[in-house]
């Protein structure tokens, strides 16, 4: 057990620190959709040009292949740095990539990694449907072979970036015989074909962040399967957790600044019928110093994570616990934040700097990539083997 | 390298340490009970974190750490932290023999804690006092190891945690032979009480999810319910992150790295949460069992309460991390 870095360690990470301050784009990410994802794009083309691209991806395939701690370093510096977020390239670089990566064919690889790293292409998600969320297995867009192609029909929700996407993966139902996994296609969907529609849904803090897609008898190339046709459940199952605990460094670094600007927020409020500030109020005090002793111990839960991933390649269910934590603990710290803001909360713009803005947005985190309530299923199945739900099972 | 996991030696020691607490002090349905520590303290399991010279294995402060979240995890007697920090306080005073006679359990420990009650400001609670040893008082700005016999008006009171004895007492500062103290410990005594907090969260955890797998009712083992399993998933990961920040509060100590002491106090805020919240559900979900003294749950629920007092209580430390902050 150790929180030192070696020497090499310690370069890597002011060279890391160097090239990011000469390098991250100063000017605000565009909030017009098509200029948002020229942003994004540049900003990951700037990334490969200079070998930054897939830092955690085999050197095979383009990456870099770097350490795991390495990894947490250049995380760390670049959460630091106030690099931009992947934006319309996060299902590319963080999903579909390490996808294609276990499971597709030389030629799927050779096509489509290099477009990832250099920014080349957007990637987005077809896996929820209207009636398939937490069930995702019960999915029922169809997926028909005729001759060499496969027929898609039906609808996805919650495609996040579906409208500036280049490429979808995309999970159909190619059997609907026998258990509900065992009909399943993993297919790569190129996003101009025609047949598809797409309609953006406004979240609750206002922005068209996700979309509904609607197929009708789109036609997608048989070679674009992933794996097999009716194996796509497992191709689903068997992206790697590449992040293997990375993932989480930007949210926590994240939550320890808005917590270091609630803190100042709070000392330069004066308390309205008394003296002193928001920051002597007794009850402010307590819940930003829980929420800061909290948020050092996802910091702690994160080194935990990385330290495991040094051991093992598979993924534990224990990520499961630090998803939920985080989780939660991000829609306390925003609740936070709007008391200390005061009734200026009632102002909603959309600003994505803005604390009311933080709060709305940080509902979804108990929802998106598993619900909190399906993440205690699994804490308490497979991590504690507490009996399976018949049900749900 | 950055590492927050035991290697396999340092889990060795880890895992050594569980079995022989397993068989050493098992929890007898509910009862209080107050083992000696001497067994321990002659295997040398006092020393993990103190030097060779004075009869320690020096294995550092996180494995320190480790070793009391086992101790809190079988509810030992809190005379094994008196000990411990005991030997650490005679340590910094440059008294190294009696440290390595606090370490070897020769000499008993008790712990003071301020209680003005009669006495006003030399009122204190001594907890698990006998006729010789010494007497730890817990003051945050300074840690004092002065004679039992300092120990006055000594009286004997019912406790809530029913395996300590409980005495309110009075220590006036004038008359304490003060052999030993320290200013600057105060970090590691909420380290090693956060351990032992997280070790005792995990404890309930396994209490509660052993009798969800035995426990049936409407035709099926009550794990199965899902807000039964819920609560219980809320318990495993309680004690992980209390258990996790605490390693990194150890480390951070070890390595003197800045923000150590609010590593610290983070610490025991989260291990304070997870011993609570852990013993309650412990009890909950062992129904009308977990209400009576027959069920263990209550002994975790009031140990946490002793521990919990030790260092002041969870609002102490989120004022000291208010301070800190500032």
């Amino acid at each position: 057990m150790d929180l030192q870095y070696t020497d090499e360690q310690k370069l890597f990470r002011s060279q890391v620190r160097d090239w990011l301050a000469d390098n991250v784009p100063k000017q605000k990410r565009p909030s017009d959709p098509g200029d948002a994802r020229m942003f994004d794009c540049d900003w990951q083309r700037r990334q490969f040009e200079d070998g930054w691209a897939g830092v955690a991806w085999p050197v095979e395939v383009g990456g870099r292949g770097l350490s795991l701690i390495h990894q947490l370093i250049w995380h760390e510096e670049y959460s630091r740095a106030g690099a931009p977020p992947p934006g319309f390239m996060f299902v590319a670089l963080n999903h579909a990539g390490p996808t294609l990566i276990a499971e597709a064919t030389d030629a799927q690889k050779a096509f489509h990694l290099p477009r990832i790293l250099s920014g080349e292409s957007v990637w987005c998600q077809g896996f929820s449907e209207p009636n398939s969320g937490s069930d995702l297995a019960s999915l029922r867009t169809r997926g028909v072979v005729d001759g060499d192609h496969l027929v898609v029909t039906g609808q996805k929700i919650w495609t996040s970036y579906a409208t500036q996407a280049d490429y979808q993966e995309l999970l159909v139902r190619t059997d609907t015989s026998g258990a509900k996994q065992s009909g399943i296609t993993w297919v790569i969907c190129d996003m101009r074909l025609p047949g598809i529609e797409i309609r953006p849904i406004r979240t609750l803090a206002g922005d068209y962040h996700f979309n509904e897609v609607f197929y009708s008898d789109v036609r997608i190339p048989l070679n674009n399967v992933v794996g097999e046709v009716n194996k796509g459940w497992q191709v689903a199952k068997a992206t790697l957790a590449f992040e293997r605990g990375t993932g989480m460094i930007p949210h926590q670094m994240a939550l320890n600044r808005e917590l270091d600007e609630l803190v100042e927020l709070a000392r330069e409020t004066p308390r309205q019928d008394r003296p002193g500030s928001l920051l002597d109020d007794d009850s402010i005090r307590e819940r930003l110093m829980t929420c800061r002793a909290e948020v050092n111990a996802l910091k702690a839960m994160t080194y935990a994570s990385i330290s495991r991933g040094l051991r093992t390649q598979v993924p534990g269910a224990e990520g499961t616990i630090i998803a939920l934590y985080h989780a939660e603990l991000a829609q306390r710290v925003q609740r936070l934040a709007l008391d200390i803001v005061g009734n200026g909360a009632l102002i909603s713009n959309g600003d994505p700097d803005s604390w009311t803005y933080r709060y709305l947005d940080a509902f979804k985190f108990t929802i998106a990539g598993g619900t909190s309530e399906i993440r205690r299923n699994i804490i308490g199945e497979r991590v504690l083997g507490l009996p399976r739900d018949e049900v749900l099972n | 390298m950055v590492d927050l996991l035991p290697t396999e030696e340092q889990e060795g020691v880890q895992l050594a340490l569980r079995e022989f607490l397993r068989d050493a002090y098992p929890l007898r349905h509910g009862e209080a009970s107050a083992p000696s520590i001497k067994q321990l303290c002659d295997l040398g399991w006092l020393g993990v974190g103190l030097p060779s010279q004075i009869g320690g294995s020096g294995l550092g402060l996180a494995q320190e750490a480790m070793a009391f979240c086992e101790f809190g995890r079988f509810l030992l007697p809190p005379t094994v932290f008196g000990g411990v920090v005991a030997a650490h306080v005679a340590l910094a005073a440059n008294k190294p023999d009696l440290a390595s006679r606090c370490l070897a359990g020769e000499i008993d420990v008790a712990l003071a804690l301020h209680n003005p009650g009669r006495h006003g400001r030399d009122g204190f609670l001594l907890i698990d006092g006998k006729n010789g040893g010494l007497a730890l008082v817990l003051d945050e700005d300074r840690l004092v190891l002065t004679g039992i016999q300092d120990v006055q008006e000594r009286q004997r009171v019912a406790s809530l945690d029913g395996a300590v004895v409980l005495e309110q007492v009075q220590i006036p500062e004038t008359s304490q032979s003060k052999l030993a103290q320290s200013e600057r410990l105060w970090p590691h005594v909420q380290t090693l009480a956060a351990a032992y907090l997280s070790g005792l969260a995990e404890g309930a955890c396994d209490l509660s999810v052993d009798y969800c797998l035995v426990r049936e009712q409407f035709g099926r083992l009550i794990g199965g319910f899902q807000a039964i399993k819920h609560k219980c998933a809320d318990s495993r990961m309680r004690w992980e992150v209390a258990r996790y920040q605490t390693v990194y509060a150890a480390l951070a100590l070890e390595a003197v790295i800045d923000d150590a002491p609010m590593q610290a106090a983070s610490a025991l805020v989260v291990a304070d949460d997870a011993a609570f919240k852990n013993a309650r559900t412990a009890i909950q979900v062992h129904g009308g069992m977990g209400f009576t003294d027959e069920c263990s749950a209550h002994l975790y629920l009031k140990r946490a309460h002793l521990f919990s007092r030790l260092t002041g209580g969870k609002a102490r430390q989120l004022d000291r991390m208010a301070a800190l902050q500032d």
